[in-house]
């Protein structure tokens, strides 16, 4: 049960990357790093963090921002505040 | 609504006609376009819009005005008064709060001579730049009073997060952006403010508090004190519009008689006589609202609509773009900013004696206006977006006090009206019958037990309700479709006309499906299976499973 949530949760985390970083619907977002991915700039940094506000339904904090350097870092991010 | 949701909305909106804006806002606003895109989509229209660069206002009071493009000023206490920009911190010398407000009416003025342009304000908390307290007040309220004037909306102050305008420059909360996205929307589409004519208001749960057919008319509140409270201030504001002119009409699905006789009994601060029609009927509220525009020789654009209900609303947008509609809120908390959209957009100054006899006028040409009988929008994208979902109970063994009160309260969506004693349904469940509840859930938040249904040993159906409140979600066909999946599906229902379960009468009759000269009705269950196993717009599950 617990792993069908992760499950659940990393992929609806891939379609927020997927939209926001405006990338090709059959793409594989987990492995993405901020510093590789161009797409991946300032404005698109804030977009996420807001998106990621919005369809999780949580609040984060500035400290959280800077945590957000990867997919997996996401992620687990996404979890904690979850959990 | 999430993010998700929204981007799938507004996707699915590539080919719908457009709805230019030109955003203007101090700020950024990540992901605000998706929720426009989504708000847009719900009306039919695909947004088109142009954002203003950062820190551009000034510039744009002095660019040409667009000929069709409706321009939205997302404006903050500190676009009136730079000083008051939380972002920079407090200045050396205390504000003078006369001049500041100058300079900001004058900015409105410029704003306001703009042909399309319209002003939602966020009335938040100013940072303490004045001389005293009471100064600072004093000035928020004076700020809002010039955007009032200058006929711009006041947006909730929820809307503003000091934490995000910190973090990122962003000073909408990412809560609020689907409902900010809305007021956009609304104002993009709405009439000139002030230019509105006619106010179209639902009644149950909003000019009273509970549904008349169900609770009858001692069951339902509207005084003021308790839950009727928030009701009986719109009512006492429905008065003050009638007497400022406004046309103020009911549309209501419910039984005529059922709708009206709150308005008759003398009882509540509206009457009867304060409206120029009420419309009931288990039909379309676009259809009725289409009718009443076109007897009364009006645009819809004249027309405001307040619904409680979010599905009523997105019915109504869908399939009229053209008409204002207002959420009736299920928070007294958001009354004032209800109260003050619905004033900024019936707003008149110049008062005339024909104004004040307008409603008697309009009741007179209405008196044979004839009911309308039309089908609604299809929903089902914007239902799926509510992310309903529908849990099946078997109630056959152990509590079932909610299930039988469900039974004996419900009048509307009731297969046959038979009142059952809690004893009755145990002897007919220890003889072999099932019994089966149904929980509703959605983005909201949980609507409670909302179905019952109670079949006896031979698998006919002798109670088959559901409560009116999730009316129009499509639950009833999702649990028919989970009937015909049973081992043993039902084989009938045993249906019975009543004053007031009309709209069971519409569901079996959407179903094709006639009761026989003693009310039975057979259940095709093959047919059930073909034509709901799939595309409803919500998720089902069993709590067995």
């Amino acid at each position: 049960m617990l792993l069908a949530m992760s499950e659940s949760l990393e992929s609806q985390l891939a379609e927020v990357f997927r939209a926001v970083l405006s990338l090709e619907s059959d793409f594989d977002p987990t492995p993405l790093v901020r510093e590789e991915s161009p797409a991946w700039d300032s404005m698109a940094g804030v977009t996420l963090f807001s998106a990621i506000e919005s369809e999780f339904e949580l609040q984060l904090e500035y400290s959280d921002a800077a945590r957000m350097v990867s997919f997996a870092e996401t992620l687990k991010l996404v979890q904690e505040k979850k959990a | 609504m999430n993010f998700l949701e929204a981007s799938r909305l507004a996707a699915g909106a590539a080919q719908a006609p457009a709805l230019p804006i030109r955003l203007a806002m101090s700020g950024l606003a990540p992901q605000l376009d998706v929720f426009l895109g989504a708000a847009a989509a719900v009306r039919g229209r695909k947004i088109e819009i142009e954002t203003l660069p950062y820190g551009t206002l000034g510039q744009f009071l002095h660019s040409p005005v667009p000929d069709e493009k409706t321009e939205i000023l997302l404006l903050a206490p500190w676009d009136l008064v730079p000083e008051l920009d939380w972002r920079t911190g407090f200045g050396s010398s205390p504000l003078e709060a006369d001049t500041v407000l100058g300079s900001a009416q004058s900015l409105l003025k410029g704003i306001s001579n703009r042909a399309h342009a319209r002003i939602l304000y966020m009335p938040v908390s100013v940072p303490p730049n004045l001389p005293s307290h009471a100064a600072g007040l004093r000035l928020e309220t004076d700020l809002a009073d010039l955007v009032l004037a200058a006929g711009g909306q006041l947006l909730e102050a929820s809307s503003f997060s000091l934490d995000a305008y910190l973090q990122v420059g962003s000073y909408l909360a990412s809560s609020e952006l689907d409902r900010v996205a809305h007021r956009i929307v609304d104002a993009a589409l709405a009439p000139s403010y002030g230019q509105a004519k006619v106010l179209v208001t639902d009644l149950d749960n909003v000019v009273w508090k509970g549904v008349v057919a169900e609770a009858g008319l001692d069951g339902i509140e509207y005084g003021p004190e308790g839950e009727g409270f928030g009701h009986f201030l719109y009512q006492t504001f429905l008065r003050s519009l009638e007497r400022a002119g406004i046309l103020l009409c009911a549309v209501s699905r419910n039984d005529p008689l059922d709708a009206r006789a709150p308005l008759e009994s003398g009882r509540m601060i509206l009457g009867i006589e304060n409206l120029v029609t009420v419309v009931a009927s288990y039909h379309a509220k676009s259809a009725q609202i289409a009718a009443l525009a076109q007897e009364l020789n009006l645009g819809l654009d004249a027309m405001v609509f307040v619904d409680d209900n979010p599905i009523e609303l997105a019915e109504v947008r869908r399939s009229l773009p053209e008409v204002t509609c207002v959420h009736f809120p299920p928070r007294r908390n958001d009354l004032p900013a209800f109260f003050d959209r619905l004033r900024g957009l019936f707003s008149r100054e110049d008062l005339t004696e024909e104004d004040r006899e307008r409603s008697a006028l309009y009741r007179r040409r209405l008196s044979t206006m004839a009911p309308v009988e039309a089908q609604g929008e299809d929903l089902t994208d914007f239902l799926a977006s509510l992310g309903m979902e529908l849990v099946i109970h078997n109630r056959t063994q152990g509590d079932r006090t909610r299930v039988v009160q469900l039974i004996n309260k419900t009048n509307q969506f009731n297969l046959n009206g038979k009142r059952w004693t809690d004893d009755e349904v145990g002897a007919l469940l220890e003889a072999g019958g099932r019994l089966h509840g149904a929980t509703l859930s959605d983005r909201s938040g949980s609507h409670g037990e909302i179905l019952a249904c109670l079949e006896s040993p031979d698998r006919v159906i002798e109670v088959l309700v559901m409560s009116c409140r999730v009316f129009q979600r499509r639950v009833e066909h999702a649990f028919l479709g989970y009937l015909a999946e049973l081992p043993q599906p039902p084989v009938s229902l045993r249906f019975g006309s009543t004053d007031r379960n009309e709209p069971f009468r519409h569901f079996l009759a959407d179903l094709e499906w006639t009761p026989d000269e003693s009310g039975v009705v057979s259940f095709d269950a093959s047919a059930v299976r073909d034509r709901f196993a799939a595309g409803l717009p919500l998720t089902l599950r069993s709590a067995e499973s």
